[in-house]
């Protein structure tokens, strides 16, 4: 049994990893989507926990472990500073603000070679991140939101996702919960930025762009932001699907963007939805329930 | 059920990867890990695919290796990180894959190189240009011949022809590659005695370089060293000489800016264009004649560098196989790839150094007529 398991993580051991961290970081983007905060921060708060945690790492011999947490404070110091302002915006203008964020701290990363080592990245990053560790994240992660979705916060949270102007008369602090959320999500991804930099031995500035903001939002969304299970799902269906489709050759991009497509047309509340599905006559003759529990 | 039907999906998947061709005992797996989709990376990385592949379906037709055969298996990792990281890891363990030619982007072998180095099967890359890639590990080579390689040769032609004295440099800040050439360039400049004027710098995706051009006709230089891509290339020059900068001011350009697009772009403006390469098409060996016929007769188009420098890769491999008597011994045939010496491929003669980096003579070519050639 264990010699199948170690062949199977020998071919198959960085995809697991990927849906590991992938699962991580769309735990950290639903925090922020719980109360409707559709971030492209992300991107920037990885870049700035990778570049935190290498550094800490490499330059001063820290321990991996430290190294992390500390690079995940201080992105979530960094969404605190940012979130301050931004959160006053709503909406589009919220989402310009994050990836603005993100952007900035891709240019940044790009210049500030003594750190970062410029366009060029950081190479011959030594490899920490264990796939035990990843596994016992994804747990913590699992518990904390089902511990926070079943408490009086969470909740406040659900009432302010349907309606901030009616939470807010209702006596929740509408500001202060988003913006203690938002600064948890950037503590998951700046952490998950420093479990990725000590993965694959190198960090570029080209990996925390506004593709992988984009990438982390859709995980949550296409599994479901109102299942426990949703953004788990949502993870890990989009880092096999590329290598499920493998078959498929130069098809693989259309099939990809078509499945994709399939899942957000058909199954709005995302892919755990389907576990909810009733024929459409049930469905019919029930109250809409989309975006509640 | 959902999970069911993951499950089933699963399975399936799994039995299709488990399909691919059973290994016979004389089979000599070679990972070809290209990006055949996925942006850009695309263009160089089916050249080098289809290099490869001609190169292995030559070896084998010719019987060189007696009874071994050279079975290409090719994956596609979409230009991304991650994936060549998988596909590294599936070759490895479960393709049990001799040797892996690729992969097509510096920071795709920066992730995934080590760890063939840990497992012991030589990478040879055929596009790999940056500082550092075959620093990564004793298995890793590569035939793509880095600006440090070729650029030196360039300016001694230009100074010969040109005495320049004073140059100015522009170079992308943001490509990993252009802001590596700058760096060799300015050491290039500065050891050849030539005051460096002007420094200017661009982003990837611009098209406007005047206010930068505008500084530099300011400065007056005898040369311009351009760090940038064919497209960024092309512009720059062009712009250049709508803003005055006269046709005897020579421009040198990166390893990078070879491409037809060059000329398509530029036009007269780049006439004189000075430039450095490991390969060009007209390249006048037997070796490199029967590549280009080949190629195009099985592919349809011309080869570019990418393809010739895959298929040198595959050649070097082959001879190394043969001197090392077989592919048993990893350590064996990684020593047989390093001492590779003045072998005949389609670059010329070819030889690794000591850190595993190509030794090849350099071409300087001019643009001329709308086409690259041998400076004379």
């Amino acid at each position: 049994m264990m010699a199948a398991l170690d062949a199977f993580l020998a071919s198959y051991g960085n995809l697991v990893n990927l849906c590991l961290l992938n699962t991580l970081l769309a735990y950290g983007v639903w925090l922020a989507l719980a109360a409707n905060m559709f971030t492209l921060g992300t991107g920037g708060f990885m870049a700035v926990g990778a570049y935190c945690s290498v550094y800490l790492t490499m330059q001063l011999g820290a321990p991996f472990a430290v190294a992390v947490v500390a690079g995940g404070l201080l992105a979530a110091a960094v969404a605190l500073v940012i979130g301050a302002p931004v959160l006053r915006l709503r909406g589009d203008y919220f989402m310009l603000a994050t990836f603005a964020f993100t952007e900035v701290v891709r240019v940044i990363a790009l210049n500030w070679d003594a750190v970062t080592g410029g366009a060029i990245g950081i190479y011959g990053i030594p490899r920490y991140t264990e796939t035990w560790q990843l596994v016992l994240l994804v747990l913590i992660a699992l518990y904390f939101v089902f511990a926070l979705r079943r408490s009086y916060f969470g909740r406040s949270i659900a009432a302010i996702r349907q309606d901030d102007v009616m939470s807010e008369a209702m006596g929740v602090n509408v500001f202060g919960q988003r913006l203690s959320l938002f600064v948890a999500s950037g503590f998951v991804s700046g952490g998950v930025g420093g479990l990725a930099a000590h993965l694959n031995f190198f960090v570029g500035p080209s990996d925390f762009g506004l593709l992988r903001s984009v990438d982390a939002l859709a995980y949550p969304i296409l599994g479901g932001v109102n299942a426990l299970l949703g953004p788990l799902v949502g993870a890990i269906f989009t880092t096999l699907l590329p290598e499920l489709l493998r078959f498929s050759s130069q098809w693989r991009e259309i099939l990809m963007g078509l499945l994709i497509l399939t899942v957000v047309l058909f199954l709005p509340g995302g892919a755990m939805s389907l576990l909810s599905w009733r024929p459409r006559k049930a469905a019919a003759r029930r109250p809409s329930t989309q975006g509640a529990e | 059920m959902m999970h069911a039907r993951l499950t089933r999906l699963l399975i399936a998947a799994t039995a299709i990867s488990l399909a691919a061709a059973p290994a016979l005992a004389a089979d000599v797996k070679l990972g070809i890990v290209q990006s055949t989709s996925g942006g850009s990376a695309a263009l160089y990385g089916t050249m080098q695919k289809n290099g490869a592949e001609l190169a292995a379906a030559e070896i084998n037709a010719s019987g060189k290796l007696g009874d071994l055969k050279l079975v290409p298996v090719h994956q596609d990792d979409a230009g991304d990180r991650g994936q060549t990281v998988n596909i590294f890891q599936r070759l490895i363990n479960q393709d049990k894959v001799t040797v892996i030619f690729g992969p097509t982007l510096t920071t795709s072998a920066f992730a995934a190189d080590p760890i063939a180095n840990a497992a012991k099967v030589p990478v040879i890359a055929s596009s790999n240009t940056a500082p550092g890639v075959p620093a990564i590990g004793e298995y890793i080579f590569r035939t793509s011949a880095p600006e440090a390689a070729v650029f030196p040769g360039v300016l001694a032609y230009a100074v010969k022809r040109y005495q320049p004295k004073t140059a100015a440099q522009i170079y992308g800040i943001d490509d990993v590659l252009m802001k590596a050439a700058y760096g060799v360039h300015k050491a290039a400049l500065d050891k050849a005695g030539i005051k460096v004027v002007a420094t200017e710098t661009f982003q990837k995706g611009d098209v406007d370089y005047s206010a930068q051009l505008t500084k530099i006709k300011a400065a007056n230089p005898d040369i311009i060293v351009v760090g940038g891509l064919a497209e960024e290339t092309a512009n720059i020059v062009r712009q250049a000489r709508q803003l005055g900068i006269p046709q005897s001011t020579v421009f040198l350009g990166a390893n990078a800016a070879i491409s037809t697009k060059l000329n398509d772009l530029a036009g007269p403006a780049a006439q004189g264009f000075l430039v450095g390469s490991g390969w060009f098409i007209d390249f006048d060996t037997p070796a490199n004649k029967a590549f280009v016929e080949a190629y195009k007769a099985k592919y349809g188009n011309a080869p570019d560098t990418f393809a010739a420098q895959a298929h040198a890769a595959v050649t070097i491999f082959a001879d190394a196989v043969k001197r090392a008597g077989g592919v048993s011994d990893p350590a064996k045939l990684r020593a047989a790839i390093a001492d590779t010496k003045d072998l005949e491929t389609v670059l010329g003669p070819f030889s690794f150094d000591k850190d595993r980096e190509p030794v090849l003579v350099a071409k300087v070519l001019e643009l001329k007529d709308g086409k690259f050639q041998l400076a004379q």
